[in-house]
C-alpha cells in the first residue's frame, strides 16, 4: 500500500495523537493534524493532502461548515474528505454522503484497522 | 338577555322563572275565572232581592187598592162589618210601606206614596167615613164622584209602577253582566289552556338552551379531552353550574397541557442530556480504546505476557463500555420515537441473510452454525430497525450456545400476522427468570454480563423495536434445552400498510392477483427484489379495489380465482381506459386455447404455465414485459 498524506482535524489532541499514531505506525502514512476547522482548511491549502480525517463536532467551526469551506475553494474542492463521528450522529451519514463527503467513520474507531477502513472509503490500492 | 343576565343564570333561576311564568299565567287565569264567579253570584243574589222588591211593590199596590175598594164596599152596603177590610188594610200599608222603604233606603218616591196614603185617609177616606157615619150620604157620593180618592190611588200606583220598571231593569243589566262574564271566563279558560301549552312548549325549549346544550357542550370537551385533544376548553355556556364544571375542566385540561410541556421538555433535556453524555463519554473513550488498541497491536513493539494480558482485559472492558453507551443512545432515542421508523418492503429470507452475515464472525468464534430458513414473504418493517432486533435476539442465542449448537433465524407467515423467530439449543432460561428479561439491565445472573460480554439493554431495545411496529416479542424457553424468541408483527404493520410503504419505494407497481396465499407471497418476494412495487390481491374484487387506488404498470393474473374468475375481471379492467392497455402476465396452471388468451388480453399479454419452472419463468416475463 503506497504511502499517503493524510490530514486529521479533530479538536481533542489526545484522539489526533491516536489517529496519527494509527495511520502512520500501522498504515504507514504521513499524518498533517489539525485543532480546528479554521487550522484544517489553512493546512490543506498549503499542504494539498491525499486525504482529510475530519471530525464532525468541534467547537466554533464545526465538520460540515469546515467540509463546505473545503469544497468551496478549487485548492482543496478535490481532496476527498472522510468524517469522523460518534454513533449519537450516526443518523447523519446520509445527510454527510449527500454533501458529497467520500464516507463517515465511526468513533471509537479501532486504531488497528483505521487505515484499511479508510482505504477501504477511498478506493485506494 | 343580555350576557351579563345569561351569565348569572343557574339550573335553578332558569326553572324558577320557568315555574314563575307559568304560575303568573295560571293565576290570571283563576282569578279570571273567580271574578266571573263572584259578579255571577252578585248577580244572581242581586236578582233574588230584586224578586223581593218586586213582591213588596206589588202589595203595597195591593194594599193601596185594597184601601179604595173597602172603603167603597162599606159606602155601597153601609154595614160595620163591611168596614173591616178597609181597617185591615189601614193596618196593613204601614208595612208595606215600611218593607217598600227597607228595599228603597232613602228613595223619595217612598215618602211620597206615604204622604199621598195619608192624604187620602185624611182628606179622602177620614170625611167619607164621617158623612156616612152622619148619614150625609149625599155628601160621601158628592166626594166619591169628585175622583180625589181615585187620583191619589192611582198616583200611589204610578209611583209603584215606576219602581218595578226600575227594579226590572236592573236586574235585566245585571243578567247581561253575567252573560258577558260567562263568555269571558269561557274564552279565558280557553285561551289560558292554549297559553300554557305553548309557554310550556317555549320553555322546554329555553330550557333545552339554557341547560341541556351547555351540558353537551361540556359532554363534547370532555369527551374532546379524554381523546387527547389537550387544546380543547368549553366555551361560556352562560350556566353557572355548567361554568363551574367547564372552569374545573379547563384548569385540569390547562394543567394536563402545562405538564405534558413540562414533560415533553424534560424529555428535550432527557435526550439532549444523554446525547451529549454519550459524546462526551466516547470522546475520551476513542482515545482510551486507540491508545489501547496500537499498544495490544504491537504497534510499539511485543509487551510481556502479563502486560498484555492486563491489556487484552482493559481493551475487553473498554469495548463493553462502548457498546454500552451506544446501547443506551439507542434504546433512547427508540424508545422517545424521535427517531422516525422508515417502513419499508423487505423480503424476510434477505432480512435474515444480512442478519446471518454481520454474526456469522461471531458464530464461528462460539462453534455454532446459523441457519436461515425463511417461507417466501414480504414483511412491512424499518430495515435497520428490524435487522439490529434480529441481530441482538441472534446474538443472544449463539452466546448461550454451546459449541457445536445450532442457532436458527426462522421467518413464517400466519395469515396476516409475520413472525421472525431465533431459536437456539442452549441453556435456556429458568422460568421465574423469564418475565423479566426484557427488563433493562436484566440479565439471568450475576456472572453473565461479565462473560457474555452483554449490556443488559440487548433485549429492552428488541421489545421497543417490536412495540414500535406494533408488535410485541414472545419468549419460551426449557432450561437445557433452548429458547425461543419470537417477533410477531401483526397484519396491520404487514400486508396492509404495504400501500403506505409503496411511496418509501420507487419502480413499476405490479398487482399480482392470485388466491393462493403462498404463491402470492412467492411471486411478490421474486419481483420486490428487482424493486418493483409489488401490491397482492386475492381475488378479482380485491384487484379492481388495488386497481381504483393505484393504478398498476404489471398485472401477474391467475385465471382461476374462486368466485369471480380472470375472464370476468378482464372484462371489468377492459372498461377503464387506462387500464384496458396494462400489461399482464397470465400465470395459470390449465391449458388455454388462442381463443381463451383473446378473452384474457389487456395490454401486451403472455402466458406463462405454472409447471413451466414457475415461478422463476413468471419473473423473467414480468421484467421482460416492464422492459427491464
Amino acid at each position: 500500500m503506497a504511502a499517503r498524506r493524510i490530514l486529521v482535524v479533530d479538536d481533542e489532541d489526545d484522539i489526533r495523537t491516536v489517529a496519527r499514531v494509527a495511520l502512520e505506525r500501522v498504515g504507514g502514512h504521513t499524518v498533517l493534524a489539525a485543532s480546528s476547522g479554521a487550522e484544517g482548511i489553512e493546512l490543506a491549502r498549503r499542504e494539498r493532502p491525499d486525504a482529510i480525517v475530519l471530525d464532525m463536532m468541534m467547537p466554533g467551526m464545526d465538520g460540515p461548515s469546515t467540509f463546505r469551506a473545503l469544497a468551496d475553494d478549487a485548492t482543496t474542492a478535490d481532496i476527498p474528505v472522510v468524517f469522523l463521528t460518534a454513533k449519537a450522529q450516526a443518523a447523519d451519514r446520509v445527510l454527510l454522503e449527500g454533501l458529497g463527503a467520500a464516507g463517515v467513520l465511526a468513533k471509537p474507531f479501532d486504531p488497528l484497522t483505521l487505515h484499511t477502513e479508510l482505504a477501504a472509503l477511498l478506493g485506494w490500492e | 338577555m343580555t350576557g351579563d343576565e345569561r351569565s348569572r343564570a343557574t339550573v335553578r333561576s332558569v326553572l324558577r322563572r320557568a315555574v314563575l311564568f307559568e304560575a303568573i299565567l295560571m293565576l290570571t287565569v283563576i282569578a279570571a275565572l273567580m271574578a266571573t264567579l263572584v259578579a255571577y253570584r252578585g248577580a244572581s243574589d242581586r236578582a233574588s232581592s230584586a224578586q223581593e222588591d218586586l213582591v213588596r211593590l206589588y202589595e203595597l199596590r195591593n194594599e193601596a187598592l185594597d184601601l179604595e175598594t173597602g172603603l167603597r164596599g162599606y159606602y155601597i152596603v153601609e154595614r160595620e162589618e163591611f168596614l173591616e177590610p178597609y181597617r185591615a188594610s189601614i193596618a196593613e200599608v204601614e208595612h208595606a210601606i215600611a218593607a217598600v222603604a227597607s228595599s228603597f233606603p232613602g228613595d223619595r218616591r217612598v215618602e211620597g206614596v206615604r204622604r199621598i196614603l195619608g192624604e187620602w185617609r185624611n182628606e179622602f177616606a177620614a170625611p167619607i167615613l164621617e158623612d156616612l157615619a152622619a148619614g150625609r150620604r149625599d155628601e160621601a157620593e158628592y166626594a166619591f164622584a169628585s175622583g180625589a180618592g181615585k187620583r191619589r190611588i192611582d198616583a200611589v200606583r204610578d209611583l209603584t209602577a215606576d219602581m218595578v220598571d226600575e227594579v226590572r231593569a236592573e236586574v235585566r243589566d245585571r243578567e247581561e253582566v253575567v252573560d258577558g262574564l260567562t263568555v269571558l271566563a269561557t274564552s279565558l279558560a280557553v285561551l289560558g289552556g292554549v297559553a300554557f301549552l305553548v309557554v310550556s312548549g317555549l320553555l322546554i325549549r329555553r330550557l333545552d338552551r339554557a341547560v341541556s346544550r351547555p351540558m353537551r357542550s361540556l359532554a363534547e370537551t370532555a369527551d374532546r379531552l379524554g381523546t387527547g385533544d389537550l387544546a380543547a376548553r368549553s366555551s361560556a355556556s352562560g350556566l353557572a353550574e355548567v361554568d363551574v364544571v367547564a372552569a374545573a375542566l379547563d384548569q385540569m385540561a390547562e394543567r394536563l397541557e402545562t405538564t405534558v410541556e413540562e414533560l415533553r421538555s424534560l424529555d428535550r433535556m432527557k435526550s439532549e442530556f444523554v446525547s451529549v453524555v454519550s459524546h462526551e463519554l466516547r470522546t475520551p473513550l476513542t482515545s482510551i480504546r486507540g491508545s489501547l488498541g496500537l499498544l495490544q497491536g504491537g504497534a510499539f513493539g511485543d509487551l510481556p505476557r502479563d502486560a498484555s494480558e492486563m491489556l487484552d482485559i482493559a481493551v475487553s472492558n473498554t469495548d463493553r463500555l462502548v457498546r454500552l453507551i451506544n446501547d443506551i443512545l439507542d434504546l433512547e432515542r427508540i424508545e422517545a420515537g424521535h427517531e422516525t421508523f422508515e417502513p419499508v418492503l423487505v423480503d424476510a429470507s434477505e432480512l435474515l441473510g444480512q442478519v446471518a452475515e454481520g454474526l456469522a464472525g461471531a458464530a464461528d468464534g462460539a462453534g455454532v452454525s446459523l441457519v436461515v430458513t425463511a417461507e417466501g414473504g414480504i414483511l412491512v418493517c424499518d430495515r435497520d430497525r428490524m435487522v439490529q432486533a434480529m441481530t441482538n435476539l441472534a446474538g443472544n442465542a449463539i452466546k448461550f450456545s454451546d459449541p457445536g449448537g445450532t442457532v436458527w433465524l426462522e421467518a413464517a407467515f400466519d395469515g396476516d400476522d409475520v413472525v421472525l423467530r431465533v431459536r437456539d439449543e442452549g441453556r435456556g432460561i429458568p422460568a421465574d427468570a423469564l418475565p423479566s428479561i426484557f427488563e433493562r439491565f436484566s440479565q439471568v445472573d450475576a456472572s453473565d454480563a461479565r462473560e457474555r460480554g452483554g449490556t443488559g439493554l440487548g433485549l429492552a431495545i428488541v421489545k421497543t423495536i417490536a412495540e414500535r411496529h406494533g408488535g410485541r416479542v414472545d419468549v419460551t424457553s426449557t432450561p437445557g434445552v433452548g429458547s425461543t424468541f419470537s417477533i410477531v408483527l401483526p397484519g396491520s404493520s404487514g400486508a396492509s400498510r404495504a400501500s403506505e410503504a409503496r411511496q418509501h419505494l420507487g419502480g413499476p407497481l405490479v398487482l399480482v392477483v392470485e388466491d393462493d396465499v403462498d404463491l402470492r407471497r412467492v411471486i411478490g418476494a421474486q419481483l420486490a427484489r428487482h424493486g418493483l412495487r409489488v401490491v397482492e390481491a386475492a381475488s378479482a374484487a380485491a384487484a379492481i379495489e388495488r386497481c381504483a387506488a393505484d393504478e398498476p404498470d404489471l398485472l401477474v393474473l391467475d385465471v382461476r380465482l374462486g368466485e369471480e374468475d380472470g375472464y370476468s375481471l378482464v372484462n371489468r379492467l377492459r372498461r377503464h381506459d387506462r387500464l384496458r392497455n396494462v400489461a399482464t402476465v397470465i400465470y395459470t396452471a390449465y391449458p388455454l386455447s388462442a381463443a381463451d388468451l383473446d378473452r384474457l388480453r389487456l395490454g401486451e399479454t403472455r402466458l406463462v404455465r405454472k409447471e413451466e419452472g414457475a415461478p422463476d419463468a413468471l419473473e423473467q416475463t414480468a421484467l421482460e414485459l416492464l422492459g427491464r
